[in-house]
C-alpha cells in the first residue's frame, strides 16, 4: 500500500491519527501538499461516499471521515509557505431568524468544507440583512438556509424574497432545507429543496461545476 | 380500577439516578434563557442568574414543585368535554396532532391546510369518542397573512370547537393576542382564567436552552394562571445523545425547567409535562418518530414524571413516519399505541398524522379513534376474582349447553370491546356488503359525519368578540397593515 493509499485508508476508516501521522511523514519528506489531498483525501473520501451510497456507512462515519480530511487540511496548509490552498468557492450557511437549531447546519458545513468549499457560517437566528451582507461579503454565488420548525418557515420565506430582491454582481442559487421543509414549499418560495448533508454538498457542488462550465 | 397495567421501564433504582441526574444538570449546568424579564423575576425568586444562565437549587426546584395543583381541569368551550387531572378513573386522554402543515383529504390529494379544513377537522374531533380535545393545526401563510398564522387559525378553531384547544404560538408578540382571543371567546381573562378552554405550548430547544418566544408563553400563561403543557422535542444523536436513556434525560429535564419557572413566576400554573421525543435517522439524518427505543425513552419520561414527581405527562401516543396510510403507518401507529398505553401518560398526541407529524389526514384520524378504544381497553385490564373467573359456573360444572345462555354470560356479555369499524363478518356477508375494507369503512364514517357537522353553538356576542381580537391581532402583527 502506498503512502498515498494509507492515506486514503484512513479517510476511510475516519482514524484521524493515522492520516496526521502519514501525511505528517510525507510532507517532512517533500512530497507535494497538493498531491497528498488529491490522490490520498479526496480518494480516502470518495470511498467513504460510495460505501454510503451503497447503504454500508452510516452519517456519523461519514463526519468522522470529513473531520480527518478538515484536519489534513489544516495541516497542509502550514507547508503551503506563499501558495494558497485551493479552494472551489465561498458559500454562505445560516438557520433563519428565530430559529436557534444548530446541528443539522453543522453537518451540511462540514459536509461542504470536505468537499474543498470555503464555507462562512452565519449562526443560528439570523436576520434577512444578515444573510444579505453575507452573500456580499463573501462574494457567494450558493447561499443554503436551514429552518427547523413550522414555526419559522414563513421566515425563511421572508430570506429569500428579500435576497431575490438584493442585487449582487451576479446570480445567487438559493438552497433551503430543515425538519419542516418540503420540496413543494421550496419551489412556491422559489429556491432549491435539499433534503440531506450529502444531498446539499452535491447540489452546491453541482452548480460550482456548471458555473465553472459556464465559465469554461 | 383503572389503568392497572402499566409497564416500569426503569427499576426504582433507576427512577432515582434519572431524578438526581436531572436535578444535578438544573442545579449545576443550568439553563440559557432570553428573555428579559423573566430572568429577572427567576433571580428575585432565589434562582442564581449569570447573565441569561439560570440554575436551579435542589431546595428551589422543591419549593417550586410543590406549589404544582395536584389537581386541575381544562375546560371545553361547551363544557361537556371538561379534562380532570389526574383522570378521575385512571385513564388517559387523547389530543389530535399540532403543527401539520399539511392535509391529506379523502381524494388523496396532500396540500397546505386552509381555514375551511380547519372548519372540518375541529368539526371531526368534536365527534370522535376517543380524542379528547384539539391542537392548532397549521394554515397557509398563502390563505391568511404569515404574521398571523396562529391567531387566524385559533379564532377559527374556537368558533368551532366543543373541545378544549392546544395552542402553539408562532412569535413573541403573538403570545398576549392569543389569550385575548381566547379570552374573548369566554366573556374576557378572568372568565378563562376559571375556565381555562385553552392552555399553551412553550419548548426548550435542545440542550436546556429557551428562546425569547418561548419563554414569553411561559411568563405570560403563569402570570395569567393559564396551564401550559411545556414541551421538548429532542432529536437523539442530533441535539441528544443518540441513546434513548439520554434523550429522555434532556427532555425530562427541559420539561422540568419550565415547569420549575412558571411555578416560581405563577405559583399554581396548572402545568402537563410533554416529553415528544424523536431521533435523526443515522443512514438518511431524516427525524423519526416512531424509532423503537425512542419510544421506550417516551416510556422512561411517563415513569419519571408520573411516578418520579407525581406531575401528569404527556406524549406521542400515536404517529408513523410513513409518508401514506398503508401498512407501514398502521403497524407503526398501532405500536406506539399500545405501548403508550401501557405507561404512565395522563395525555397521548398525535391522532391524526402522517409523515413524522407533518401531515393531519381526517381518515387516519377517524382511524386512530378506533385504535385509541382499544387502547382504552388495554389500560383497564383484567382484574382477578372469582366473579370474572366464572369460577362458580366451572366449578358446579353448569357448562353442558356451553356458556352462551349462563347467568356469568349474561352478566358480562357486553364488555367485549368491539371496535366500530371493524370485520367481525365471515367472507360471505363481508362479500355481499361490498368487500369493505378498514379505510373503506373510514371513508363512509367520513362521509357521514361531514355531512352533519357538529360544532360549538357559540353567540353571536363572543363570535364578534373573537373577530374584534383577531382584527386587532391583525391591526398590530401584520406588516404593511395587511388585514
Amino acid at each position: 500500500m502506498s503512502l498515498y493509499e494509507e492515506i486514503a485508508q484512513a479517510v476511510a476508516n475516519g482514524d484521524e491519527a493515522t492520516a496526521s501521522v502519514v501525511c505528517q511523514s510525507m510532507l517532512e519528506a517533500g512530497y507535494n501538499p497538493v498531491e497528498i489531498i488529491s490522490r490520498g483525501y479526496v480518494p480516502g473520501m470518495d470511498m467513504v461516499e460510495l460505501d454510503y451510497r451503497q447503504g454500508r456507512k452510516y452519517i456519523p462515519e461519514i463526519l468522522m471521515s470529513a473531520r480527518v480530511i478538515n484536519k489534513g487540511m489544516d495541516k497542509i496548509a502550514q507547508y503551503l509557505g506563499d501558495r494558497e490552498l485551493t479552494r472551489l468557492d465561498k458559500v454562505v450557511i445560516g438557520t433563519v431568524k428565530g430559529d436557534i437549531h444548530d446541528i443539522g447546519k453543522q453537518l451540511v458545513k462540514m459536509m461542504l468544507e470536505s468537499a474543498g468549499f470555503d464555507v462562512l457560517d452565519l449562526g443560528t437566528d439570523v436576520s434577512k440583512e444578515e444573510f444579505i451582507k453575507g452573500i456580499r461579503q463573501a462574494e457567494a454565488s450558493v447561499v443554503l438556509i436551514s429552518a427547523m420548525l413550522t414555526t419559522t418557515m414563513s421566515n425563511m420565506k421572508e430570506v429569500v424574497e428579500a435576497i431575490r430582491q438584493a442585487d449582487f454582481d451576479r446570480p445567487v442559487t438559493i438552497l433551503v432545507g430543515g425538519n419542516p421543509v418540503t420540496n413543494q414549499f421550496a419551489r412556491e418560495i422559489n429556491a432549491v429543496f435539499v433534503d440531506s448533508a450529502v444531498e446539499a454538498k452535491d447540489t452546491v457542488m453541482g452548480i460550482y461545476q456548471n458555473n465553472r462550465g459556464e465559465e469554461g | 380500577m383503572q389503568g392497572r397495567i402499566k409497564y416500569n421501564v426503569m427499576t426504582p433504582e433507576e427512577l432515582e439516578l434519572m431524578k438526581n441526574r436531572l436535578e444535578d444538570l438544573l442545579s449545576i449546568r443550568g439553563i440559557e434563557v432570553d428573555h428579559a424579564e423573566l430572568v429577572a423575576e427567576l433571580a428575585a425568586k432565589g434562582a442564581e442568574v449569570n447573565g441569561h444562565n439560570v440554575k436551579f437549587s435542589k431546595d428551589l426546584i422543591k419549593k417550586a414543585l410543590s406549589t404544582i395543583p395536584a389537581e386541575f381541569t381544562l375546560a371545553s368551550p361547551s363544557g361537556e368535554f371538561d379534562l380532570k387531572f389526574p383522570h378521575p378513573t385512571g385513564d388517559f386522554y387523547v389530543r389530535t396532532n399540532t403543527g401539520a402543515m399539511n392535509y391529506l383529504d379523502v381524494n388523496n390529494d396532500s396540500h397546505y391546510i386552509t381555514l375551511d379544513e380547519v372548519a372540518e377537522w375541529t368539526q371531526l374531533i368534536n365527534v370522535m369518542e376517543n380524542v379528547n380535545y384539539c391542537t392548532l393545526p397549521s394554515t397557509s401563510g398563502e390563505e391568511v397573512p404569515v404574521e398571523a398564522i396562529d391567531v387566524s387559525t385559533l379564532a377559527q378553531v374556537l368558533k368551532h370547537s366543543k373541545k378544549h384547544i392546544w395552542i402553539q404560538p408562532y412569535e413573541t408578540e403573538n403570545v398576549q393576542h392569543l389569550i385575548n382571543i381566547a379570552a374573548a371567546a369566554v366573556g374576557g381573562l378572568e372568565n378563562l382564567q376559571k375556565r381555562p378552554i385553552v392552555s399553551f405550548i412553550a419548548c426548550g430547544v435542545p440542550v436546556l436552552t429557551f428562546k425569547n418566544m418561548d419563554a414569553e408563553v411561559i411568563y405570560r400563561c403563569a402570570k395569567a394562571g393559564l396551564p401550559i403543557q411545556p414541551c421538548s422535542l429532542p432529536t437523539g444523536g442530533a441535539n441528544t445523545p443518540v441513546t434513548a436513556q439520554g434523550t429522555a434525560l434532556v427532555a425530562c429535564a427541559e420539561v422540568m425547567a419550565m415547569i420549575i419557572m412558571a411555578q416560581l413566576i405563577g405559583p399554581g400554573t396548572p402545568v402537563i409535562a410533554t416529553t415528544l421525543l424523536f431521533s435523526m435517522d443515522m443512514m438518511t439524518t431524516y427525524t423519526l418518530q416512531s424509532n423503537t427505543e425512542i419510544t421506550m425513552g417516551r416510556l422512561i419520561c411517563m415513569q419519571l414524571f408520573e411516578q418520579g414527581y407525581n406531575i401528569r405527562a404527556h406524549s406521542y401516543g400515536t404517529g408513523t413516519d410513513s409518508l401514506v396510510i398503508d401498512e407501514q403507518n398502521m403497524i407503526e401507529r398501532t405500536s406506539l399505541i399500545h405501548m403508550m398505553a401501557m405507561s404512565d401518560a395522563s395525555v397521548l398526541g398525535g391522532a391524526g398524522q402522517l409523515e413524522t407529524a407533518k401531515t393531519i389526514s381526517p381518515l387516519q384520524l377517524i382511524i386512530d379513534n378506533e385504535i385509541f378504544g382499544i387502547a382504552r381497553r388495554l389500560r383497564r385490564g383484567l382484574e382477578i376474582s372469582d366473579e370474572t373467573l366464572g369460577y362458580n359456573e366451572i366449578m358446579n360444572g353448569d357448562d353442558k349447553a356451553g356458556f352462551i345462555l349462563s347467568e356469568h354470560t349474561m352478566r358480562h356479555f357486553t364488555e367485549p370491546h368491539r371496535p366500530l369499524m371493524f370485520n367481525r363478518d365471515g367472507m360471505a356477508k363481508w362479500e355481499q356488503s361490498g368487500k369493505k375494507t378498514l379505510l373503506d369503512q373510514a371513508l363512509d364514517r367520513y362521509r357521514e359525519l361531514v355531512a352533519k357537522p357538529v360544532k360549538i353553538d357559540l353567540p353571536e356576542d363572543k363570535v364578534k368578540a373573537i373577530d374584534q381580537a383577531l382584527a386587532e391581532a391583525h391591526k398590530a402583527l401584520i406588516k404593511g397593515g395587511q388585514q
